[in-house]
């Protein structure tokens, strides 16, 4: 008889406003702190299984230190020049206060093994198939401002499924890394949280005076906060050359180069 | 041969001192001049105990174990409080260098634990109702009832619990901290200074409406009375810290069912107070 797959494929996961109803929570037993140092090679293959299971192309165990850090990932992603979604959201790094260079170096620094993934554009048919998930999208004014033309609103879907696919598997990870007992286990976000969560609204709720993010989910991205330069580490992994504009750029705005992915990374212990 | 045996005097010890809950490196002769100090220190061990801790510790500031990815900790998963309040991470942070710097300036510490039930620490009720009603315009008519419901609720919880005898309302370890560094700048340790608890938005504001008002106007209602949760201000493992003094920690959060907690399990909460 043959064996059925275990693969679940990608999973585009709705808008969660505030605390999510407790039927959706996942299950996990309670484990001590700090886990056996033998569970960690099982762990991380785990980890490993689960990106690939939940549609990542290719996913890869990376020791911390070899993962490539450049002041210029930074600036050259996020400044220069400017990005598009630079203060639409809370999670962008003028807004939250950036992290200087030696901070950033700490924090990977600390952490010994990271699982990156790879992760390609949706096909056409999840792309309308998760239409409803996303719902309205209300973000022309980000393109029509400066007097240009709108965005191809079927690219720009394609964009926020793909960014909620990579999200949901850091989530996933960050999550199953946690109640294994590492702590201090960290997913890095990929794009304007705006763009992936809240293409409804124009401005980010957390930005307005005295407000919040109500969104659980949302991340700080690994380039602008901790300078993580994607472009060597897909080079490294052997993922070939990653797209202008680096892990956040839309297809929207380049619809005519070929080679799209994203990297996502998880940083466990 | 003198200096030598003066050498091995002043050496620290190791061990944990369970008989005197004096944890380890403290100098078994007291360095001239320390000999009020350890009595005052003692004396604010004792008033941790007496105001509900369950257990409570001497220990030294060099041994605390601080972490630059602790800050990150109340953000990756993102705590429903993060940035609820303008003492939570990320709108509070103190510089890396600055808290390094800080923690060297302290000698000594009291750690102090408070014992949870599984209830306070696993199952879904841990996402807070009441941090819902900070948002309650951006939900559903039905989702944004419920919210406001439970901030009330939780305000009655509150006024009902001031009514109980002292010791049984600490509310967390939260208020015992602010009753030791009374006492000790009372005493001459000027600097004593003790970290908040969780988001002061809920402890102390959450009669007053579910918005933080030093968010919008940059005014505390609660000026001497709130601090900095203790990862924001000084980066502080707790994780680390409750295993060198000997506590268990478990892994605890919202995916974990109370009934799924063995009873072997035992939560706490921990707090900490720098002295001098």
């Amino acid at each position: 008889m043959p064996r059925r797959s275990t693969k679940k494929g990608p999973v585009v996961p709705e808008t969660q406003l505030g605390s999510p109803p407790a039927k959706k929570l996942d299950r996990f037993k309670p484990k001590v702190f700090p886990p056996p140092a033998q569970n960690l090679p099982k762990d991380l293959e785990k980890y490993v299984k689960i990106a690939i299971d939940m549609g990542a192309a290719d996913a890869r165990v990376v020791p911390a230190k070899d993962i490539p850090l450049d002041t210029r990932a930074h600036y050259m992603f996020c400044h220069f020049p400017r990005c598009r979604w630079l203060n639409s959201s809370v999670m962008c790094p003028t807004e939250r206060g950036k992290v200087v260079w030696e901070e950033a170096n700490e924090v990977i620094k600390n952490y010994e093994y990271a699982v990156a993934y790879k992760v390609l554009p949706p096909g056409k048919r999840l792309v309308s198939e998760s239409a409803d998930k996303v719902g309205k999208i209300d973000l022309d004014m980000y393109w029509t401002m400066g007097g240009g033309p709108p965005p191809d609103k079927d690219l720009l879907l394609t964009d926020i499924v793909r960014q909620r696919i990579v999200a949901e598997i850091l989530r996933k990870l960050e999550q199953e890394a946690y109640y294994d007992g590492y702590l201090l286990s960290m997913s890095l976000g990929v794009g304007s949280c705006l763009v992936t969560w809240c293409s409804d609204t124009r401005r980010c709720r957390a930005l307005e005076k005295g407000g919040f993010c109500p969104i659980v989910n949302s991340r700080p991205t690994g380039n602008s906060e901790f300078y993580v330069d994607y472009h060597s580490l897909g080079r490294m992994l052997g993922w070939g050359e990653m797209q202008p504009r680096g892990n956040c750029a839309l297809i929207t705005e380049n619809p005519d180069y070929k080679g799209y992915y994203n990297i996502g990374l998880t940083l466990v212990q | 041969m003198a200096t030598t045996r003066k050498k091995t005097q002043r050496k620290e010890k190791l061990e944990f001192d369970r008989g005197t809950g004096i944890a380890a490196f403290k100098p078994v002769v007291p360095l001239p001049g320390e000999e009020k100090l350890f009595e005052d220190l003692e004396k604010y061990r004792q008033m941790a105990l007496k105001l509900g801790a369950d257990e409570a510790i001497i220990f030294p500031v060099v041994e605390f174990p601080q972490d630059i990815r602790v800050w990150w900790r109340c953000q990756l998963p993102r705590c429903t409080a993060s940035g609820a309040n303008s003492y939570c991470p990320p709108t509070w942070r103190t510089p890396w260098d600055d808290a390094k710097r800080m923690k060297t300036a302290y000698k000594y510490a009291i750690v102090f634990k408070v014992n949870r039930p599984p209830e306070f620490w696993t199952g879904p009720q841990l996402w807070t109702r009441e941090s819902d009603a900070a948002i309650a315009k951006f939900l559903p008519e039905q989702r944004k009832q419920e919210a406001l419901k439970a901030l009330s609720d939780y305000v009655k919880w509150q006024e009902d619990y001031k009514k109980t005898p002292t010791t049984e309302r600490v509310h967390g370890t939260a208020s015992i901290g602010p009753h030791i560094i009374a006492q000790a700048r009372r005493d001459g340790h000027q600097f004593a200074v003790t970290f908040g608890v969780g988001a002061c938005q809920y402890h102390r504001c959450a009669k007053y409406g579910a918005t933080c008002v030093a968010l919008t106007t940059g005014l505390c209602r609660f000026p001497l009375k709130v601090s900095p949760e203790g990862s924001a201000a000084l980066y502080q493992d707790f994780s680390t810290l409750s295993g060198k003094m000997g506590w268990k920690t478990w892994v605890a959060g919202v995916c974990i069912k109370p009934d799924d907690v063995p009873e072997e399990v035992q939560y706490f909460q921990c707090g900490t107070t720098y002295i001098e």
